[in-house]
């Protein structure tokens, strides 16, 4: 039964290749031949027979529906208009290197925007489905989804703003603990001492191991009973305690470090979840801090020692402001990446009795999608949480400058 | 490394100490893995703490192996896997060089739309994904799969590249220009060589995330033959009766390859980190 | 906006080399040039994706000659039983060499999710194995229809038909019965199965020593599922169904209260049960013979007899000491669900799979082989049935318990209960308050299924 079958992937993925190869070729073909005869005479009469050709070809042939077909045969007539009059020949090369990309992302990434947008104007949900199904159109709901998204919680459901507001502690702490302990990890791999390269491997064991896997070990070191976090926890209580009378004082424990019922108290659960993403997290920062730091000329190092700077002072004026260039950007993307985590909180509170008090935002998205089926009113949901992000990315991205205007320099 | 300071006995101590204690930390799962992967029977938990449990055995393993389309889920997701990353690399440093190079009308704002992209929850593309590979008969198709991944991890590709591309110098391509060459040649012979770190560092990053794929791959394919290592291991957690220690030992093969080649472009991970700003 | 006198870059415009300034003549060679490459494309593209379809309609009615019936099934069953379901489906193709079925294997919730996903674009299975909850939910969404016009209902027992009745049409074939929770006791540490509660905690007081790690009882103690015997045995249900088959929920019932306080008790007054213990740890410390008792369902019965061979006992739930009722788990097993949009030529096929699935010999099978309780009638009095050791316990553990509801409600109910009974019982809230919580929460998920 474990009869491995080799050949047909092979064969799919010598076709796929091929597939990729003329797709990305005809592409290029299409611009190129665009732009040589852009100029012409009988260039719009010739793409309006092609494109009346196409859609043709695409009803008659394809079986597809008269709309769709006219309208995918015009985009070919729409694109000449464009190239006869707005990109008059210009700008050749960097089109042409940037089409399959734009493509792609266009299908797979602006489709799905506009897919969602629609539904979440829309009803679709667990009742609808089948009808969605069968006749392929639903009842238009103006704002309802927004409205119901925005409520306010009850006793019994978490409000939106709860979780939002837990989303943002969950990514500022990851953040600060990823960056503080990154850039603290690569200062000490960036000396010169023994073994360094055996303990840059080792620290990125976190990345390299698959996230399913590291996520999975984690949760059940978390178990009260029998998981090591506990078993440590106490015995480092028993450490730091000490006997008055019979009895044992473990002054650890008034600040609240004491063995956790991770799994259902949801504080806790909470507090482990964002441990495991920041065990998971470290690695990447770290990265990036080294690469940032080896890209600093030592002469400014030997300058500031022979102006008596101490290591504070030199770490202060000349480490910071020249890894700032390199982390600014990182840290944006990590403050994205960590917002958007579904994986870790979802493998850490959904399996099975999972706790609801520690989603966060994209966590709850998931389950209001694919555990209750209710699309539309998580596709209104995602577009509140996609433009929160936005908001958040645009305005430290402006104060950190790293979007200027290429017009003005 | 050439650029370090020398460090004095006391700070040495420190750093290795330190450094020490982080590699504990790091390895604490790993570790707790393998003792999981050695036990016989299904126990994820277990008031048995050691290291190494008293009756370890290699039974999950020879189970793994001879009773698991294990060896198939590692192909399927192998192939897949070197595929995207093989089509990502290509597709993204195209895009990147037109991004660095020249100046365009939708340039700002096609960069712009790459790190919006990164910003649209997961959960919201799934359906909508599905539905166009559907469209295009690529339903339960290894090719669905790379179609997908190769393209959603382009943004974050196209972005490194560009940082790195904008940090090697122009002169290089004009002078090569000047020697004949075209605008691709000028690409392929001078810019591409010497983007190897960074091309390194995006072809590990698209191995990772299809690598570790499950959502998607999970609502694309359907055939158990083509099923890749996630949703096999995943399928091991069963509905009540988990089969943990296949479980465990199945993610220490997986991870053994993934650890060789992170330890393998390391060397590439340095430098060829970097994230341009759009400004560029 | 773009000023174009910033083009300084080779590529522009202005510096566009060779071809094109050699092609400025010939521009109708070009325009024929672009119509082939065109139409090539076209071609090509046409060729393609028909490649692509003659490789997925392999064997698929064709019309041709074999005229071959493709059913796919998508299950969620462990291997060992996939194993025996496939052999029953190369017996039955076998016999019948026009229909092919091919069998999926889904893990957990994603069979549910699978399929609602894939229905949205037409790709969802014919047929669907699985537990009776998830007739409600398609039922719901109108993506799988009555199974009364493909099979005979009365021939099956009637408790299995009434786990998938919802306003009276019964949605799912019924294939086994059981999926029920019992009580195990480990025979090293306990001799006799107590038959009530009071005996339970008494004989589990003697077993239990925390410290060493050692405990009376064991179950997945935050889990509502868990939870449900115990609330039949206070007098109450989660759903109330009424005669003309509209259904309401009684969560926030006195039976729900006393059945959390109990169980929260059994923790933190009699403390036979650990302080958190989930599936894994509940099957984990059983095994190792850590534990007493445990409570848990049939699909765990072969695990544990092969780990404890004849020192595992298994016997019904008990009867609660308090009200002198037994403890109702829910009971249900595992039904086929028939894809909303069967063409006839399926629903013909779908017809013959089903009555074999449901036939004498795959029934008897199904004790023997599943290890699971027939779902007909006529399985349940056969000689060998009566006569199999290993299934009468199943039966017995069966009798006390109840249909579990596939209505939606039920859903919400499950969704509802699970995060109130983790904070009641991690002492986080009263039950008092909590069954007030739970009622309404669930209230609102139904409601917002519909949003």
């Amino acid at each position: 039964m474990t009869s491995l079958s080799l050949l047909p992937a092979v064969l799919e993925i010598l076709r796929l290749l091929l597939f990729v190869a003329i797709a990305v070729a005809g592409l290029v073909a299409f611009l190129w031949a665009n732009y040589k005869a852009w100029k012409s005479e009988y260039y719009l009469g010739g793409a309006f027979l092609l494109s009346a050709a196409l859609g043709a070809e695409l009803n008659l042939v394809f079986g597809f529906a008269l709309t769709p077909a006219v309208l995918l045969g015009s985009v070919l007539f729409i694109c000449a208009l464009v190239f006869r009059y707005m990109i008059r020949g210009r700008w050749m090369v960097p089109f042409l290197f940037a089409a399959p990309a734009t493509v792609g992302v266009a299908l797979l990434f602006l489709y799905p925007l506009v897919f969602e947008i629609y539904l979440s104007f829309h009803r679709l949900n667990l009742e609808t489905l089948g009808d969605w199904i069968r006749t392929g159109s639903i009842e238009f709901t103006g704002l309802e989804n927004f409205i119901q998204v925005l409520q306010v919680g009850s006793e019994t459901k978490e409000s939106f703003w709860l979780v939002t507001a837990r989303t943002f502690a969950w990514t500022g702490i990851n953040l600060v603990f990823h960056v503080f302990f990154g850039l603290v990890l690569a200062l000490f791999l960036n000396q010169k001492i023994r073994w360094v390269g055996a303990y840059r491997t080792i620290l990125m064991l976190p990345w390299a191991i698959p996230q399913l896997i590291a996520v999975l070990a984690w949760r059940g070191e978390f178990h009260s009973a029998y998981g090591y976090v506990n078993h440590l926890i106490q015995i480092v209580n028993e450490v730091f305690s000490f006997g008055v009378g019979d009895a044992r004082v473990a002054p650890l424990e008034w600040i609240g470090f004491k063995p956790q019922e991770w799994w259902t108290n949801p504080q806790a659960l909470f507090a482990s979840i964002c441990i495991v993403n920041i065990w998971l997290g470290i690695p990447f920062m770290m990265m990036v801090s080294l690469s940032g730091l080896q890209s600093i000329s030592k002469s400014y190092y030997e300058a500031a020692s022979l102006d008596g700077a101490t290591a504070w002072q030199r770490f202060r004026h000349i480490t910071v402001p020249l890894i700032k260039p390199v982390m600014v950007p990182s840290m944006i993307l990590g403050m994205i990446w960590t917002f958007n985590n579904v994986n870790v909180v979802y493998l850490m509170t959904a399996q099975r009795g999972g706790s609801e008090g520690a989603d966060i935002l994209v966590s709850d998205l998931y389950k209001q999608a694919f555990v209750y089926n209710r699309y539309s009113f998580s596709a209104a949901y995602a577009i509140v949480i996609f433009s929160i992000l936005l908001v958040l990315t645009v305005v430290w991205m402006r104060s950190s400058r790293m979007t200027e205007d290429p017009g003005r320099g | 490394m050439s650029s370090l300071e020398k460090v004095s006995r006391r700070q040495s101590l420190l750093s290795h100490v330190f450094l020490w204690a982080a590699c504990l930390v790091a390895l604490f799962p790993v570790s707790r893995i393998i003792t999981i992967s050695l036990r016989p029977g299904n126990r994820l938990l277990s008031s048995d703490m050691s290291l190494i449990p008293d009756d370890a055995s290699l039974e999950s393993y020879i189970k793994i192996l001879t009773e698991k389309p294990f060896l198939q889920w590692l192909y399927n997701s192998l192939l897949i896997t070197v595929t995207t990353s093989m089509i990502g690399v290509c597709l993204a440093a195209t895009a990147a060089y037109a991004f660095s190079r020249f100046k365009f009308p939708g340039r700002k704002s096609g960069l712009l739309f790459l790190m919006t992209t990164q910003m649209i929850p997961g959960a919201m593309l799934l359906l909508p994904i599905y539905l166009v590979l559907t469209k295009m008969g690529l339903n339960n198709t290894y090719t669905g799969l790379v179609v997908a991944y190769s393209v959603t991890t382009l943004p974050f590709s196209i972005w490194i590249l560009k940082g790195y591309f904008d940090t090697v110098p122009k002169s290089l391509e004009e002078a090569a220009r000047i020697d004949g060459c075209t605008e691709f040649g000028a690409f392929y012979r001078i810019l591409l060589p010497l983007s190897k770190p960074s091309l390194a560092i995006v072809f590990l990053f698209n191995f990772t995330q299809a690598w570790n794929e499950y959502l998607v791959a999970s609502t694309i394919l359907q055939d158990s033959r083509l099923r890749t290592w996630p949703l096999g291991l995943y399928e091991l957690q069963g509905n009540f009766n988990s089969e943990w220690g296949l479980f465990a030992a199945g993610s220490v093969l997986i991870s053994v390859p993934v650890i060789l080649l992170f330890l393998y472009s390391s060397k590439y991970m340095i430098s060829g980190l970097t994230l341009g700003g759009v400004k560029g | 906006m773009f000023n174009p006198k910033n083009n300084f870059n080779f590529g522009s415009e202005p510096t566009s080399s060779g071809p094109s300034s050699a092609s400025g003549g010939n521009k109708p060679k070009i325009i024929f040039a672009a119509v082939a490459l065109g139409v090539a494309a076209l071609i090509g593209l046409q060729v393609f994706t028909s490649k692509n379809k003659d490789q997925k309609n392999a064997g698929e009615t064709t019309g041709s000659s074999s005229e071959t019936v493709e059913l796919t099934l998508w299950d969620q069953e462990e291997s060992e039983n996939t194993k025996v379901m496939d052999d029953w489906i190369t017996r039955f193709t076998t016999a019948n060499p026009d229909i092919r079925v091919v069998r999926q294997t889904y893990p957990n919730e994603d069979l549910r999710t699978k399929f609602t996903t894939a229905a949205t674009a037409g790709q969802a299975a014919d047929l669907v194995w699985g537990p009776n909850d998830i007739a409600g939910v398609f039922t719901t969404a109108k993506l799988i229809q009555s199974v009364e016009t493909f099979v005979d209902v009365a021939k099956f027992t009637p408790v299995a038909t009434e786990a998938v009745t919802l306003k009276g049409q019964v949605m799912g074939v019924p294939t086994t019965y059981g999926n029920h929770l019992m009580l195990f006791f480990n025979k090293n540490l306990v001799t006799d199965a107590p038959s009530t509660t009071a005996e339970l905690i008494a004989a589990a007081r003697k077993n239990t020593d925390a410290k060493n790690n050692r405990f009376g009882l064991v179950f997945f103690q935050n889990e509502p599922f868990w939870l449900v015997p115990f609330v039949g045995a206070f007098g109450g249900w989660p759903l109330r169904v009424d005669a003309d088959g509209s259904s309401h929920l009684e969560l926030n019932s006195e039976a729900m209260k006393n059945a959390l306080s109990y169980v929260y008790n059994l923790k933190t007054v009699e403390k036979i049960i650990p302080k958190e213990c989930d599936y894994d740890c509940a099957k984990g410390l059983f095994l190792e013979g850590k534990a007493a008792f445990t409570i848990n369902g049939d699909w765990s019965v072969r695990e544990y007899q092969a780990k404890l061979g004849d020192k595992l006992g298994i016997a019904p739930l008990p009867i609660l000491s308090e009200t002198g009722k037994a403890m109702t788990p829910m009971v249900s097993g595992r039904y086929v669900f028939l894809n909303a949009q069967l063409s006839e030529q399926k629903k013909a096929a779908v017809k013959k799979f089903v009555s074999y699935l449901t036939s004498r010999e795959i029934q008897i099978e199904v004790a023997e082989r599943l290890n699971r309780i027939p779902s007909t009638s006529e399985a349940m009095n056969d000689p060998k049935i009566v006569s199999l050791k290993s299934i009468q316990p199943l039966i017995a553990a069966a009798a006390s318990g109840r249909p579990m509801p596939a209505q939606t409600e039920m859903r919400a109910a499950w969704d509802a209960m699970r995060p109130v009974q983790q904070k009641i019982m991690s002492g986080d809230l009263s039950a008092d308050a909590g069954v007030n919580i739970m009622q309404q929460s669930a209230l609102e998920k139904l409601a917002s299924l519909k949003k």
